[in-house]
């Protein structure tokens, strides 16, 4: 059932894991699990390369994890008007991606960090969130550090 | 299969030009044509290579260049694969010749960058990364290579300085290839303190985006040896990564150049020491640094080092990007894996001028496409 649609997300619409972003919404980041071998993916897919199967479950992620790199854009391209979340600086934001304790790696805006304060290796966790930008619901994964 | 070679080289001048994707590409055409002394109607068939319709404002360009050239009726067509179209098209027209279905290709990469302005450029850039699961974080291509870089430097300490002297390196090469975008000598300092773009990499660390064209023209192994210095296409590699950053098994290497790598020293028979110049794809420094030990050139983690001792300089153990890379002569994209041919054939014809590196007999290309989605490598000898 759509809630929100995958545009929420990302520049795409049309898509068969609409529910990732209803999943979002509701605080929660979910990869799929293949019925028939049981192979796990993070970004989510319907189709498993493994086996060809369709049958696909949902299935949260552990979102804990490590900082596996990162960087600032400090050149940003012009579509971050329409997707930042509010509290980033639109010149200089932090993104990055943390492998979590299960293996997967997830991409997000770093939230509460200075450069100087970035490691690899860092604890962190991956956490959703929602905001309305421009008039449109927005729904991303930030990294925020472990305490 | 039959043997295949380059007969004929062709390249315009990189830069902001005020040519359209047509005219750009039958510059280089044109330069291929008259330098194997060919007509366009001696040739049986084209391959054009272009990544983005976007950039020109027209969707299936090949047939618009096929046209602009006269190469109708015989067949074109249009191959892409990111920023290693270049290399793409050059396999395309290799295979087509090997196959025997044609005696004599010219194949021609192009684009047309700068008929937009650098915001638009980027965003259609941003396309060839994952759309639908990372277009929104807002990353830019230089922020993947950052993410590489990043990595890099934490497990091996590569250091920003290292990154830097990539960048100068080429700058000084391009100063003596006319054909290059940049011509502006820089020193380290220059690179440190110009503008973050996206960190650590700066605006010294980043290629330029550029209008141009190369062209080569291909012949089958009867063909060529009536040619008087035929450059052999002698191996091919080709490997694929994902275009997702999430789904990458690692961040300090780009794993498909290292098995395109193989793939291709073992179809031509020799070994990385056998190498006398490469053409690796430094859209951003870490790219070159990265290429040294994917290729083989030095241990993984001891890029940094094999530019700081000055290895990667003409008259070093394994010159670099002789022609001053994609970093100081410019990345038309579809344009940068034939004119990474273009130079190599000019290298080993002992054509280079100022920039030859002395008696050069096989030299290598490796480009990139995307975030290292796609990567091909190939090897020419004289």
């Amino acid at each position: 059932m759509i809630i929100i649609e995958f545009e929420a997300f990302s520049i795409l619409s049309h898509t068969k894991v609409n529910d990732f972003v209803n999943f979002l919404e509701k605080g929660k980041i979910i990869g799929t699990i293949c019925k028939k071998c049981g192979k796990k993916y993070f970004p989510s897919v319907t189709d498993c390369r493994k086996c060809l199967s369709n049958q696909f479950e949902w299935v949260e992620l552990d979102n804990k994890g490590k900082l596996e790199t990162f960087t600032m854009i400090s050149v940003p391209p012009s579509r971050v008007q329409d997707y930042i979340p509010p509290s980033y600086n639109f010149n200089h934001y932090l993104i990055g991606i943390i492998k979590t304790n299960e293996g997967f790696r997830v991409m997000g805006w770093i939230r509460g960090l200075k450069l100087e304060d970035i490691e690899i290796g860092m604890d962190m966790k991956c956490k959703p969130l929602i905001f309305n930008r421009r008039g449109r619901k927005r729904v991303t994964i930030e990294l925020i550090p472990l305490k | 299969m039959r043997r295949v070679a380059i007969v004929g080289i062709g390249h315009t001048k990189f830069g902001v030009r005020n040519a359209s994707l047509r005219e750009l590409a039958f510059e280089a055409a044109r330069e291929a044509l008259e330098d194997a002394k060919l007509t366009i109607d001696d040739l049986d068939s084209l391959i054009v290579g272009i990544v983005s319709a976007e950039f020109a404002k027209m969707v299936s360009p090949g047939a618009q260049i096929a046209e602009y050239l006269g190469i109708n009726p015989k067949g074109s067509m249009r191959v892409e694969a990111a920023c290693a179209t270049g290399s793409a098209a050059i396999r395309a027209g290799y295979m087509t010749i090997a196959s025997g279905l044609s005696d004599l290709v010219l194949v021609v990469g192009c684009e047309k960058m700068r008929e937009l302005s650098t915001q638009e450029g980027l965003e259609i850039m941003s396309k060839a990364a994952d759309t639908k699961w990372e277009y929104s974080f807002c990353c830019t291509f230089a922020g993947y290579y950052a993410m590489l870089a990043n990595a890099h430097m934490k497990r091996y300490g590569t250091t920003e300085e290292q990154l830097a002297m990539v960048g100068v390196k080429n700058h000084s090469n391009a100063l003596n290839n006319p054909y290059a975008h940049l011509h502006k000598k820089i020193n380290i300092d220059d690179v440190l303190n110009s503008k973050m773009v996206a960190y650590p990499l700066k605006l010294y660390d980043s290629c330029p985006l550029s209008d141009g064209a190369a062209a080569v023209v291909l012949a089958s192994d009867e063909l060529a040896n009536k040619f008087e210095e035929p450059i052999w296409i002698s191996g091919l590699g080709v490997a694929t990564d994902t275009a997702s950053m999430m789904t990458r098994e690692s961040y300090t290497e780009i794993r498909g150049a290292t098995l395109a790598a193989r793939e291709a020293y073992k179809y031509a028979k020799v070994d990385p020491s056998d190498i006398d110049l490469a053409e690796v794809h430094d859209a951003f420094t870490i790219g070159e640094i990265l290429a040294y030990e994917d290729l083989g050139f030095c241990k993984k983690g001891k890029g940094g080092e094999l530019v700081e001792e000055g290895e990667t300089e003409i008259g070093g153990k394994i010159p670099v990007n002789t022609d001053g890379g994609l970093k100081a002569k410019g990345h038309p994209l579809g344009a940068t894996g034939v004119s990474q041919a273009v130079e190599i054939v000019t290298q080993l014809r002992g054509e280079a001028g100022k920039r030859q590196v002395e008696g050069a007999e096989i030299g290598l290309s490796h480009n990139v496409g995307g975030n290292g989605q796609y990567i091909f490598v190939t090897i020419y000898k004289r």
